[in-house]
């Protein structure tokens, strides 16, 4: 009995179908300005690539910030949960998740159940989240990867004071005027981030294996920063930006199991 | 009626209006001839007796004060001074939806976005005329640092005295004797400015209002904890005023006691809620006052607060015969003031008196009393197994006010109560 799990982020949109705990198809797409729109694309993709039809599908589960609006969604949960899902289903050793995606990041402790105890999130704005590196990035015209590959080459690093999106940009733009070294700039800028997440870390407390999801666990500056100041090492999965939308697949058998009775 | 306020407010008006004493006598009426639509008798008596005493502070003729959350109004209500609350004003301007103004105003005389909101409403409805110029402004030491140092600046700003109640952080023997040193000299100056006397016996009348208040709340407390009790958190939220500038007065004990006979009542014929409750909840601080619906939201979610910090009767049985001696006492009994440890106890056992699955704190911008010790309360809670959720946000500037991003730290909260 096929199932699926919809994550529709604020970047990008992730559809995971699963039959029996067995992943059929895993789909990444931008959400873009429509968001119904991209859940639509996605579900078509992950439905094609499965060899699927949708009234294949048993339960859907649609989770992050376009949850609310998202079609064909049998049951809405949030990211905090699946993330938190997710990230068991892949290591029954994780007790802490990271997830930093494009407009939110976020600290979830789970148990040895794999049960959400507590969890924080950012502050309703997009610092310290992959949106500020997006912006970043493109002040200093360059891609994420060129950052990722960057900032290892810094002596130094560059303090970039202004935590609000709008003030670090015209800051990073007046330090490469005043001809700071770019990969000192980039290193000043994922020094911002992994301070701000570490601190959210240590509100809820690191514990067990440490996992991050979402996809700014694909960049391997900030992975190797958060793990050097957090003193301890980071598992990231191999598709870290799937996480949301397995863990929404999984709960989706879940329920449908409890619905089958 | 607040659709016709909102309307007069629109056009220019608004200021003129809220500064006529007949639009009071208006309400009044309107409430007096059930015109109104309250969920509680005791909630029409509530506004009828607050569109009165607001008509006594627009009377430019009569003396009034105003006192800060946590002053002893029982010294007002003993010498019939009206009290005027800033807070309460903020949080009425900010469900009318006139707080923006307010705010701006203060802002553009440099009053900073850090200060509460409460106090920064207020100050802007002062300035803008909105809000009356009291015969002197009073306020307690006690929790709100914030009030102090407001009142103390628009004193020197208006030339109008200010009054300090200095209540010790400290427990020491002569605690009792200061503050009741100090009660005694905030009477003598308020019968300076005012021109009224205290009369004798007039306190302990005060006193005993106060005494039968504090047993009605505790029997409202008491009813809340039954399964079929029927208020609601919003509806617990909307007695503030009385909290803030009754205590001491004859109409919030009946007001009280209407309350405690009506829930009694409606539990008696089980007027339930219909939806059977998934999580009790208790609140911490307050929630935000503009529109927004987090508390309908957990209804909705089947998570109902079942009981708020700010109504918890901290203070012991008052002695009538020892007026100022008890007065003083509730001063200094305030569970919040002092060590966190005093806080956290109180904390813990309401959640066990409630039987509640979870507890959340609203995080009000700038009030340092409510949010400094989050750690330690979430930490203690903790060790119960009491989830914890912050909420971060403001009570009356809704300027910052995410709905979509404060449902989903409630439904993930609820996900992990469940
Ligand atoms: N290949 C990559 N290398 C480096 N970073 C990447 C890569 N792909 C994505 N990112 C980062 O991930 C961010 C988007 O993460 P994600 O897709 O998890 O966000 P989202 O789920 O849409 O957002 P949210 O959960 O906040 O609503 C981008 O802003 C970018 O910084
Ligand atoms: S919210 Fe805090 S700072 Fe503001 S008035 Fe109340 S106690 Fe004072
Ligand atoms: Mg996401």
């Amino acid at each position: 009995m096929p199932v699926a799990g919809v994550d529709i982020g604020s970047l990008s949109t992730e559809v995971v179908i699963l039959e029996k705990g067995k992943i059929l198809a895993g789909i990444i797409v931008s959400t873009g300005a429509n968001s119904k729109v991209a859940a639509e694309k996605a579900m078509q993709m992950a439905l094609e690539k499965s060899g699927l039809a949708r009234d294949n599908l048993q339960y859907i589960i649609a989770t992050g910030y376009g949850r609310v609006s998202a079609p064909f969604a049998h049951e809405k949960v949030t990211e905090i949960t699946c993330h938190g899902r997710g990230a068991f289903s892949l290591d029954s050793g994780v007790r802490t998740v990271i997830d930093i995606g494009g407009q939110d990041s976020k600290v979830i402790r789970l148990n040895s159940r794999g049960k959400v105890v507590d969890f924080v999130m950012n502050e309703k704005c997009a610092a310290g989240t992959g949106r500020f590196l997006e912006v970043m990035a493109h002040a200093l015209e360059m891609d994420l990867a060129e950052m990722s590959r960057l900032a290892p080459l810094a002596r130094k690093t560059v303090t970039i004071s202004s935590m609000c999106t709008v003030f670090a940009e015209s800051e990073v733009v007046s330090l490469i005027a005043e001809g700071y070294p770019r990969e000192e700039i980039v290193k000043g800028i994922i020094t911002s981030i992994v301070e701000r997440t570490v601190s959210m870390a240590n509100r809820v407390g690191v514990e067990g294996t440490l996992m991050m999801t979402g996809g700014v666990a694909k960049n391997a500056a900030i992975v190797k920063a958060l793990q050097e100041s957090l003193g301890i090492k980071i598992t990231v999965p191999q598709e870290p930006q799937v996480v949301g939308a397995l863990g929404a697949a999984l709960l989706a058998e879940e329920g449908l199991e409890k619905k089958e009775g | 009626m607040l659709d016709l306020i909102k309307k007069y407010m629109a056009r220019e008006k608004g200021p003129d209006m809220l500064r006529r004493p007949a639009i009071y006598s208006l309400g009044q009426a309107m409430v007096r001839y059930n015109l109104l639509k309250f969920p509680y008798r005791a909630t029409a008596m509530m506004v009828e007796y607050g569109l009165e005493q607001t008509k006594k502070v627009y009377n430019r003729r009569l003396p009034f004060v105003w006192t800060s959350a946590f002053f002893p109004t029982e010294l007002l209500h003993a010498m019939g001074i009206p009290a005027f609350s800033p807070e309460i004003a903020a949080a009425l301007a900010a469900s009318l939806g006139f707080q923006g103004n307010f705010l701006r105003e203060a802002e553009s005389r440099w009053w900073g976005r850090d200060n509460c909101s409460f106090h920064r409403c207020a100050i802007g409805g002062l300035f803008s005329h909105y809000y009356p110029l009291p015969s002197a402004f009073c306020a307690s030491s006690h929790l709100c640092e914030g009030a102090v140092l407001m009142f103390g600046s628009l004193a020197r700003v208006y030339h109008r005295p200010f009054m300090l109640l200095d209540v010790p952080v400290e427990q020491e023997d002569d605690s009792l004797n200061y503050v009741i040193g100090q009660l005694k000299q905030i009477i003598s100056s308020l019968e300076e400015i005012t021109g009224i006397t205290l009369q004798n016996g007039k306190l302990q009348e005060a006193v005993a209002n106060a005494e039968g208040t504090r047993r009605a709340m505790q029997e409202i407390n008491e009813l809340r904890r039954h399964p079929y009790s029927p208020l609601t958190s919003r509806e617990a939220f909307s007695y503030l005023y009385l909290n803030f500038t009754g205590l001491g007065s004859r109409a919030m004990l009946r007001v009280y006691e209407t309350l405690a006979r009506e829930l009694e009542e409606r539990i008696r014929e089980k007027k339930t809620p219909e939806k059977p409750l998934r999580f009790k909840l208790l609140w911490l601080h307050l929630p935000p006052f503009y529109r927004n619906n987090i508390l309908e939201y957990l209804e909705e979610k089947g998570a109902r607060v079942v009981f708020e910090e700010f109504n918890h009767v901290y203070w012991g049985a008052m002695d009538v015969s020892r007026p100022l001696e008890s007065i003083a006492g509730r001063m200094l009994s305030h569970f919040s003031y002092g060590h966190i440890s005093r806080r956290i106890e109180i904390i813990k056992e309401l959640a066990a008196d409630y039987n509640v699955d979870g507890v959340i704190h609203f995080s009000h911008w700038g009030c340092r009393q409510s949010c400094g010790s989050l750690r330690m309360i979430r930490d203690s809670l903790q060790k119960e197994g009491l989830p914890f959720l912050v909420l971060d946000g403001d009570c009356i500037d809704n300027r910052n006010y995410a709905p979509g991003q404060v449902q989903t730290r409630i439904d993930g909260f609820l996900e992990m109560l469940a």
